[in-house]
């Protein structure tokens, strides 16, 4: 018998854990199924055809069609694997370059004021001074570029994983990354051969080769950087949109059946609002991200105020989600607002 | 005895119903979760991407020239 209550408490705990499985492979099944279909309607061209300001009657211009589809692009899962784990070797390259970038800086701050005062002296303990600055020195510089090119390569891969832009222009802002990789390569490669021996004048050369590469680069990362997070709102703007659409319907059918309707349309107004306040910041942002990009030298006054745009227009669509959160919880409330989301759903699907 | 089988089974029921209701998705449609996630991931974006960490390094190189001039 014991056996017999041994296998009823294992049954118990598999059939348990069963649902779990199924909710997760149901949920995102059905999440990419939708979006796939998003992105492929009306039998429409691959969206690497479109480019931004193409002409009327012609291409859609890209903003137009960012604001249009979920997706720009379908990326294969073996990719997205590679790119995921590509990411996270980035990001241990980082925390190691940074590690190792605090501990020179720190050698460096305590022997800097000493440093100085060997400047005209010709002991043998300034000479041990000078020596270990110098090793300190390549390794901060080093390590520095390394810091960078690792940022460099998590952004390159927060591109490739982005669907919400098209083949071309990730190809494009990947190439512009691996431009400004190989110069800082080139630069950190002019670090490592200084040594303790090296002329100070080598190590101030080296100093300034991977600083104005960075400054180079700066412009490159912070542009790509804001791109990425600019098209994820994009893609959160048109999910919001797509799912009001079929809010307003569930609703138009209870109205339909005589049910009051009147305190959830007052919570969809709500969320339509904010996504409206989400999708002009995030217009606006667009705007500046363009100018940036016409821009020569320093953008990072435009950046800083498109970053302002992003984080209002993030700040949007958190709204539009806590109040999302209340229209459903009021709609699943009754068993008609259920039925009306749902055959909302399965209308929207059979067209 | 037969009474520990029927609690067994009885619990087995309410166990497995239990734990059905909580892995339901989110209530609401599958772009619901999606934003839900999309906003996660936002969060997450500017961290990953430690544009604000590297803002310092053009003092620290000028800083390391300046030492060496």
């Amino acid at each position: 018998m014991k056996k017999v209550m041994a296998a009823l408490m294992l049954a118990m705990v598999f059939l348990g854990l069963m649902p779990f499985a199924f909710a997760r492979q149901g949920d995102s099944s059905g999440t990419q199924a939708q979006m796939d279909a998003d992105s492929m309607q009306d039998g429409q061209p691959e969206p690497t055809l479109y480019r931004a300001g193409a002409g009327e009657g012609g291409l859609m211009p890209q903003r137009a069609l960012e604001m249009e589809r979920v997706q720009l692009r379908q990326i294969a899962a073996s990719r997205l694997q590679v790119a995921r784990q590509r990411f996270e070797a980035a990001r241990n390259r980082y925390q190691t370059a940074k590690q190792n970038y605090a501990n020179a800086q720190a050698r460096i701050t305590q022997t800097r004021a000493r440093y100085n005062e060997c400047k005209m002296e010709e002991t043998a303990e300034c000479n041990q001074v000078r020596k270990e600055t110098k090793a300190n020195a390549r390794n901060l510089l080093v390590n520095g570029a390394d810091r960078v090119i690792a940022s460099l390569e998590k952004l390159k891969e927060k591109i490739e994983l982005s669907d919400r832009l098209t083949e071309e222009e990730a190809a494009e802002r990947i190439a512009e990354i691996d431009a400004r990789i190989a110069e800082l390569q080139e630069a950190k490669e002019t670090a490592e051969e200084l040594g303790e021996d090296s002329d100070p004048e080598d190590v101030k050369e080296a100093a300034n080769q991977i600083r104005n590469t960075w400054q180079n680069t700066k412009r490159v990362m912070q542009m790509n950087a804001a791109r990425v997070v600019n098209a994820k709102i994009g893609g959160v703007i048109v999910k919001s949109e797509k799912l009001q659409e079929r809010l307003d319907n569930a609703v138009a059918k209870l109205s339909e059946e005589g049910q009051d309707t009147s305190e959830v349309e007052a919570l969809i107004d709500e969320f339509s609002a904010s996504v409206e306040s989400a999708k002009n910041h995030y217009n606006l942002a667009m705007d500046k991200h363009e100018e940036a990009r016409a821009t020569e030298g320093d953008v990072s006054g435009i950046m800083k105020e498109a970053t302002s745009h992003m984080q209002e227009a993030h700040k949007g669509l958190k709204e539009a989600h806590a109040v999302l959160a209340k229209v459903l919880r009021q709609m699943k409330a009754t068993r008609a607002g259920q039925q009306a989301l749902e055959e909302a759903e399965s209308e929207e699907e059979g067209e | 005895m037969r009474k520990q089988l029927i609690f067994a089974a009885l619990s087995l029921l309410v166990v497995s119903a239990l734990l059905t209701g909580c892995a339901q998705p989110p209530a609401g449609p599958a772009e619901a979760t999606d934003i839900d996630d999309d906003l996660k991931a936002l969060e997450e974006l500017d961290t990953d991407l430690d544009i604000a960490e590297l803002d310092s390094l053009d003092k620290e190189f000028a800083d390391l020239e300046a030492m060496f001039s």
